[in-house]
């Protein structure tokens, strides 16, 4: 085979490295998510404890901030997924059948090819 | 590498392998799986097909980057659209391959059989064709830019709008090659051969200085006037003489005659400008000037009709010494019956416009041709120059035979010499 496409072994090894590290990154994502969360609750708690509704604002502020991490996640996922699945396509199926799978899950990912 | 493109690189990679996996069971298999799935994308980027049997494989739109072709069988494979920047496909047979619009930037093509390759439209920039066979294949089109064709067969290639720009083109073999407007602007060309067998270098004993042969070549831009009516024998000589009085009008259109067709349903003439925007005053002009000898023509054909009438009637007004009814002293001394031959000579033009146009008899002349040839000679009688008009008789008879030969006009006219 050609230098410019690699072996499935090699493959597979870095479907194990890129599905370690977005562990990881998948990690981090959480905890800064949970970070805004419980700064926004807890600017929340304080607006209703002390009167002073002007705490609701950072509250405000930190739930619309959630949208990015959170899309971040679910997309880290996604690609676990499809990470994860490859393999499975490789060994269990044909060739053919297997190609076919792969470009759905490709569609799926990136949309139109 | 970023995380989510690392990912798609490591999934694109498993198509390339299950591609190439699908590939090598056969053409067969690969045509097939294709057909029943046509929303594939086939990607063959890099893979290593050497020698590999493709004959008659549906390439159709395929990825084929930096793929390794070398002395593969691709004979009319469909390669249309597909990507071959950087491929090797050096010695590759590709036979009557499609590879209309496919993109070939870089690719190696050197000593690659591509007889009868349709590579319209293609991007050929910076492709190594040197020795490749292209005879008889349609490179239309394409872009050629920078391209080396050391040595390459082009003969009997269409190369229509081919951009063939700082191209190396030093050997080919041109021959029959379709060349309108081709671009030829910066090309490296010391010799070519343009015969048949490819083997009579051009120039014989020296090399091109660099720019001569764009020099000598350049495709000029091309007007054409076409003959809605037909095209009558005549036509190409009024048309050279509008040239003429073109050039002398307009010094600065230096325009020629390119072709002539005359076949077919639309025949025309091909004319070459100096620059595009040359191209419409200068139509404009032929069409005027055209229209304008026509009208000579018509007016021409008045004025001998005149002639005749006043031979008839008036012989004295034709400056000839009179000798009796009917009859002039000659240009050569001869009393001659002038109204007795100017009827022998419209008896033949009777004759010969009474033969149909497909006759045999028409095959070497044409019609208005022969009738033009007796118009002339009966001006001739009229002016009493009636030996010359005999001669010109007689050269027609040998071209009509019997249709002007057996008329007993023809046998006096052949006793007058």
């Amino acid at each position: 085979m050609n230098n410019s496409v690699p072996e499935i072994d090699k493959i597979l090894q870095r479907i194990d490295n890129v599905l370690k590290s977005n562990r990881r990154i998948e990690l981090l994502y959480i905890v800064l998510t949970t970070i805004l969360f419980g700064c926004g609750i807890g600017c929340m708690i304080r607006a209703l404890v002390t009167g002073a509704f002007a705490w609701s604002t950072p509250s405000a502020v930190t739930t619309g901030l959630l949208y990015w991490p959170l899309k971040q996640i679910r997309s880290i996922r996604k690609e676990n997924i499809a990470l994860a699945t490859a393999p499975i396509l490789i060994e269990r199926l044909p060739s053919d059948k297997a190609a076919v799978e792969l470009q759905k899950l490709l569609h799926t990912l990136y949309g139109e090819q | 590498m970023a995380r989510s493109e690392e990912t798609r690189k490591i999934l694109e990679d498993i198509r390339v392998n299950l591609h190439i996996g699908i590939v090598k069971k056969g053409v067969e298999v690969w045509n097939k799986w294709l057909k029943a799935n046509p929303n594939i994308e086939p990607d063959l980027s890099g893979a290593a097909l050497r020698k590999v049997d493709l004959r008659g494989a549906n390439l159709r739109e395929a990825n084929l980057t930096g793929a390794d072709l070398h002395e593969a069988n691709l004979i009319n494979a469909n390669l249309f659209m597909a990507r071959l920047i950087k491929a090797d496909l050096s010695q590759a047979n590709l036979r009557n391959a499609r590879v209309i619009l496919g993109d070939l930037k870089g690719a190696n093509l050197s000593k690659a059989d591509l007889r009868g390759a349709d590579l319209s439209d293609a991007d050929l920039t910076e492709v190594d064709l040197s020795g490749a066979n292209l005879m008889g294949a349609s490179v239309a089109g394409t872009n050629m830019k920078k391209a080396n064709l050391t040595d390459a067969d082009l003969r009997g290639c269409s190369l229509i709008q081919t951009n063939f720009t700082e191209a190396m083109l030093t050997g080919a073999k041109l021959y029959g090659t379709a060349r309108d407007d081709w671009k030829i602007g910066g090309l490296a060309c010391k010799y070519v051969y343009w015969d048949f067998d490819g083997k009579q270098r051009s120039p014989k004993d020296r090399d091109l200085e660099p720019g001569e042969f764009e020099r000598l070549y350049a495709a000029l831009p091309t007007i054409e006037y076409i003959f809605e009516h037909g095209m009558s024998p005549i036509d190409p000589l009024i048309m050279d003489r509008v040239v003429q009085a073109i050039r002398d009008k307009w010094p600065e259109f230096d325009i020629k005659i390119d072709s002539i067709n005359a076949r077919g349903l639309a025949p025309s003439i091909k004319f070459t400008v100096q620059h595009e925007e040359q191209k419409e005053p200068a139509l404009e002009e032929v069409r005027k000037g055209y229209k304008t000898k026509l009208r000579q023509l018509e007016s021409e054909r008045d004025r001998y009709w005149e002639v005749i009438k006043a031979a008839f009637d008036k012989p004295r007004e034709v400056k000839l010494i009179t000798a009796g009814p009917g009859a002039i002293v000659a240009t050569d001394g001869s009393t001659i019956n002038i109204q007795q031959h100017i009827h022998n000579a419209l008896e033949l033009q009777k004759a010969i416009a009474e033969e149909p146009e497909e006759s045999k008899s028409f095959a070497k002349v044409a019609k208005k041709t022969a009738l033009d040839i007796i118009g002339e000679a009966i001006k001739d009688i009229a002016k009493g120059q009636v030996k010359e008009a005999a001669k010109q008789i007689i050269e027609l008879g040998k071209d009509f035979g019997p249709i002007v030969a057996k008329t007993a006009a023809y046998a006096f006219f052949k006793s007058l010499i």
